[in-house]
């Protein structure tokens, strides 16, 4: 039997082929994510302990909130330096800046780098993590010393002046030095400046305060200068070199670890798409080869044999597929590596990480989709009856069973009512289950959809003569390979028809409530990278004739335990810049009051009157009271205090200016804003515009995954094409015998996967659509609007099809035309 | 030449300067020289080996012979599916050899008409999609006059909505039959067409062959090895080793066993 399986693999190179590819493609895209990921990390890992090298003890502050990334800090009393210098054994210590500081290039505008970072220059060689590459460390208040990549970029060199935007606003320095970064992810990229001391104080913090002490030791060990330190410092968290480096590289791990994971459910989709890619050839050739089978059965062979046969085969293009798959994997890593690199994100690695566990899951997935796949076929193989030699016999059956029926009604009653029972409860959770029954209800009935939705999709085609006719009849010939077929693709434009419904809508409901919530009439706002505004942005503005300001600041702080966007913007003088609905009480000047989001009050159990902790990143508590709740929207945070009440405890970044005047008053702050290299002035249109610009990018990144398994499936209409052709192959000698030209023939085929291509994308709009739909019809509390049909994408997925499965067929269709009468017929 | 049989013609096979110079349109189809090689050197085996033949307008021709005589050979390349590989045929005055694939095509599907052994309908069409395929094909209407002459003649009009999965063997036959008639052909090839039928309903079969070119004017060319089959044809061709060895006028079934014997069948 081994040899029977070895003896039809070779005899189907073709069909091997196109088979394979679908599970080569997977398991390289799992593969190519595993081992970009292992190398990121590898990558990082390195990078952190190198960066951290040197230290053995950081002295930073006590946490004030955190997420699961993410540990927000208060900073470092200045004053602890003396007290750790004071410690017997400290060798040296050092406060550590790192902040907002953008370099203002040649042309008048910021640097358009990823990062953009000023640090204080360390003497201590071993404290620091850089090296002068020329010229002198900075000495005075100013002078920085300037990273390689960020001075070609301005193009300036020793001695040159160069100006910067630091919280302190713009100034002018002199370049002392310059720095050239080695082994850190991103420095090609990166924008650093280091200032001396004093003036990293002054620019990247609050007077008096730090955010880390760098300490080392040559007589202590690292545990035991912690342990000394610990015992003197109040207030402060102590922590190991070592320990700071692991927490840093877990952190990044689990950031990395979530970006896996998405790649990761993508490759998962497309190996689901594969898997009905496989299914479906191994039923046509395991039908085509009943006689074959039963003749096997009838020389002696046992069931199990025939069953294990089919599998064994399955197996073996599963690890031939898993092998392939390997080898593109590092391909696939490799190409995203660069990508990242054009990105401006770069890892230094020359070796890719392969990890056992890479390599297992890689056989595992690429053998066990395929052998999943295949068993139902290779039971129905299993199945067939030694005297079937002797008929015309076909196992394939082309009706659909009781026990589908069955399944697939009770999933469809299940569905529906999720659906039904999600949207009027609006329970986003059940509506998402009866998706998945619906969904999976569509696919076990999908052959009974076949004949009524092909004839609806192929009724233009009755229009195009005999090849039309021939090519809508054929489609639905077999309903449940069809049905299987177009399954594939099903799930893929499912998928992307619901991303972008849901884009689509979360783009018009951001766009929408910023126009309806903002009255002001321009914005000024940061460019691109850059975190935020100078607050003398708002000086400039205040200063022009005609033009009134809102400063709105916003941060995130801990709010009863929980991490909330809070806003600082004065809402009592609101009146010309913001639209706000009040609900209940009403909005004062009050310092300590609170504007808060009325689906944030419900959430939270909150009444007007009551009193509210902020725990500020800064360490500080504030405590305020509910003074109104008000209609929450996206254009404002949940939780609104007054300006003077939030914007101490932040960075020193505005988010945005809002402006009120004439037209005439708004081209004048847009001229007195031309020095500033980070700021624009846009309409209220275009601030709209520029707030989903990212939310495009998502997109476009999920379609651009989800096209693998798009691809998948369009080759696995090809494969179910190239068999039913095969089949039909006297069928097709005989019509080219009466009269059916070559171009006919081509045509009829094309048509005939274009059919199957479109029900199948016809079944995934529907549910794409629906389903995305009735998931957003019960999100309207968490700032959705009414469901947007993204009328152009699904222009573009029906021509897609169209032209989908004209490409799949192209190579049958020419086989099949091409075939010599006379063979065919005597096939 | 490999000729195994020693046996001399009755009647010499036409040549071109033997047969009497007739008027064009009297020739439905012709072979001249028609030979047909498979394989070279050694392994080549002549199909055809120089056959000269005239298929006339309005007659009913069979054409006999033993297995391997090449009989099946010389319809396929008469009626356009295959090609020589030297000499000619022509259909209606027409040399198919200077044809391109695409007007061979447009020949068979306008001026052709199949009959198969194994019916060979399209089984997603229903019977009367089958019957018009070739007009179809060909982006015409049927002639409703003829079309219905057609359905009358192979009475079929009760069936027309049904698929062939539907029909009996004789049944599916005379949709074949109708489907290659429909077009109103020069010529109709028939390849064994009651070779899967039981005697009743090949002679039902042979009767509408036989009602359509004495009622209808259609010219008929069938190859079968049924002495019965034959004898319903005005003449009989006979075949042996890729040569035309003889020819019978207004057969008889005995005769024409008679004759098969000869070939030590």
């Amino acid at each position: 039997m081994f040899r029977m399986s070895i003896r039809n693999l070779v005899a189907k190179k073709l069909r091997l082929l196109t088979t394979t590819l679908a599970i080569v493609l997977g398991v390289a895209f799992t593969t190519g994510t595993m081992i970009l990921t292992d190398t990121m990390v590898d990558s990082l890992d390195a990078a952190v302990a190198d960066f951290n090298d040197g230290v053995d003890v950081f002295v930073r502050g006590m946490p004030v909130g955190e997420d699961e990334m993410f540990t927000l800090r208060g900073p470092v009393d200045l004053d602890h330096l003396e007290r750790i210098a004071a410690v017997d054994g400290v060798t040296a210590a050092t406060p550590y800046w790192a902040g907002y500081t953008q370099v203002v290039g040649a042309d008048g505008k910021a640097l358009d780098l990823i990062q953009s970072l000023g640090l204080n220059w360390i003497d201590d060689p071993e404290l620091s993590a850089f090296e002068l590459a020329d010229g002198r460390a900075p000495a005075a208040d100013d002078e920085i010393a300037l990273g390689r990549v960020a001075a070609g970029d301005a193009g300036v060199g020793l001695g040159d002046d160069v100006d910067l935007i630091t919280l302190a606003g713009r100034e002018t320095f002199t370049v002392s030095g310059l720095v050239e970064v080695h082994d850190m992810p991103g420095a090609e990229n990166a924008s650093l400046v280091f200032f001396t001391t004093d003036g990293a104080e002054l620019r990247l913090g609050d007077a008096g305060a730090t955010q880390k002490i760098l300490v080392r030791s040559d007589t202590l060990s690292p545990d035991e200068l912690a342990g000394r330190l610990a015992l003197s410092l109040r207030d402060v968290d102590v922590v190991t070199g070592a320990d700071l480096v692991t927490e840093e590289q877990e952190s990044l791990g689990f950031a990395i670890g979530v970006f896996e994971k998405i790649l990761l459910v993508f490759g998962g989709i497309a190996l689901f798409v594969g898997s009905f890619t496989i299914a479906n050839t191994f039923t046509i050739t395991v039908a085509q080869r009943t006689k074959e089978l039963a003749l096997v059965r009838a020389i002696g062979a046992s069931r199990r044999q025939v069953l294990g046969s089919v599998v064994l085969e399955a197996a073996m293009i599963g690890l031939g597929a898993a092998a392939a798959g390997l080898a593109a994997g590092f391909g696939v890593a490799r190409g995203l590596l660069g990508l990242f690199g054009r990105l401006g994100i770069d890892f230094p690695t020359s070796t890719l990480v392969v990890q056992t566990s890479t390599v297992v899951a890689a056989f595992a997935v690429g053998i066990g989709v395929t052998v999943a796949a295949a068993l139902v076929p290779a039971r129905r193989a299993a199945k067939v009856a030694p005297v079937d030699a002797m008929r015309d016999a076909s196992i394939e059956s082309t009706t659909t069973s009781r026990k589908r029926l069955v399944i697939g009604a009770a999933l469809a009653a299940l569905g529906a009512f999720g659906l039904v029972r999600g949207v009027i409860g609006t329970d986003p959770a059940l509506v998402g289950l009866g998706s998945v029954a619906t969904f999976h209800a569509v696919l076990a009935l999908g052959p009974i959809l076949v004949r009524p939705i092909t004839r609806a999709v192929a009724f233009p085609l009755r229009h195009l003569g005999a090849p039309g006719r021939l090519a809508a009849a054929n489609a639905s010939r077999n309903p449940r390979r069809s049905a299987s077929t177009a399954a594939a693709l099903t799930i893929g434009v499912t998928l992307v028809a619901g991303a972008s419904m849901l884009a689509a809508t979360a783009s018009a409901s951001i766009k929408g409530d910023a126009a309806a919530a903002l009255t002001a009439d321009a914005v000024a706002r940061p460019i691109g990278p850059n975190p935020g505004l100078p607050t003398e942005v708002t000086r400039i503005a205040e200063s022009i004739d005609g033009v009134d300001t809102l400063p709105v600041h916003e941060l995130r702080a801990q709010v009863d335990g929980s991490m909330e966007f809070v806003g600082g913007l004065d809402l009592a003088d609101g009146d010309e810049f913001v639209d706000v609905t009040v609900v209940e009480g009403s909005i004062t000047e009050r310092s300590d009051g609170v504007v808060v989001g009325d689906d944030l009050a419900e959430e939270r159990d909150w009444t007007v009157g009551q009193p509210v902790d902020v725990l500020f990143g800064d360490g500080v508590t504030a405590r305020f009271e509910i003074t109104a709740i008000v209609e929450q929207t996206n254009a404002l945070p949940a939780m609104v205090a007054t300006y003077d009440a939030v914007a101490p405890h932040g960075i020193g970044l505005d988010r945005v200016v809002l402006l009120s005047g004439d037209a005439d008053a708004i081209t004048r702050v847009d001229a007195a804003l031309a020095g500033q290299p980070t700021v624009t002035v846009d309409d209220i249109d275009a601030y709209a515009d520029s707030l989903v610009g990212a939310l495009g990018t998502v997109l476009n990144l999920v379609l651009g995954l989800l096209g693998l398994a798009v691809v998948i499936a369009v080759l696995g209409i090809a494969t179910t094409i190239g068999l039913s052709v095969h089949e039909r192959t006297r069928e097709l000698g005989v019509l080219r015998a009466i009269g059916m030209e070559r171009r006919q023939v081509r045509r009829s085929i094309r048509l005939e996967a274009t059919v199957i291509a479109l029900f199948g994308t016809v079944l995934g709009l529907a549910m794409g659509l629906g389903f995305t739909a009735a998931v957003i019809s019960t999100l309207a509390d968490d700032g959705f609007g009414s469901p947007i049909v993204p009328v152009s994408t699904l222009v573009a997925i029906v021509i897609g099809a169209v032209v989908a499965g004209t490409v799949a067929a192209a190579l049958p269709a020419r086989a099949a035309a091409r075939r010599p009468i006379l063979d065919a017929i005597t096939v | 030449m490999n000729n195994t049989l020693q046996l001399p013609p009755l009647i010499s096979p036409a040549t071109p300067h033997a047969t009497p110079a007739r008027p064009i349109t009297e020739v439905a189809a012709a072979a001249r020289n028609a030979v047909k090689t498979y394989g070279t050197g050694e392994a080549a085996v002549h199909a055809l080996d120089d056959v000269t033949v005239d298929f006339e307008r309005g007659r009913f021709t069979a054409i006999m012979g033993p297995s391997g005589s090449g009989k099946s050979t010389l319809m396929q390349n008469v009626a356009g599916l295959d090609t020589l590989t030297s000499g000619s045929v022509s259909i209606g005055g027409v040399d198919l050899s200077s044809l391109s694939d695409r007007k061979l095509t447009r020949l068979r599907r306008d001026r052709i008409g199949f009959i198969f052994q194994s019916f060979n309908l399209v089984p997603t069409l229903t019977a009367k999609e089958n019957i018009e395929l070739p007009l179809d094909l060909a982006g015409r209407s049927p002639d409703r006059e003829w079309f219905d002459e057609v359905i009358r003649t192979v009475g079929l009009e009760s069936r027309l909505g049904h698929r062939p999965a539907e029909l009996s063997g004789g049944q599916q036959q005379r949709v074949a039959v109708a489907r290659a008639l429909a077009s109103r052909p020069e010529i109709v090839f028939g390849d064994e067409p009651t070779g899967n039928l039981d005697s009743s309903s090949g002679g039902e079969v042979l009767t509408f062959l036989r009602d359509a070119v004495d009622r209808l004017g259609q010219t008929v060319v069938m190859v079968t090895h049924d002495p019965v089959a034959a004898s319903y044809a005005d003449r009989i061709v006979f075949l042996a080793d890729g040569r035309i060895v003889d020819e019978m006028h207004q057969p008889t079934s005995d005769r024409v066993l008679d004759r098969m014997k000869r070939f030590g069948h």
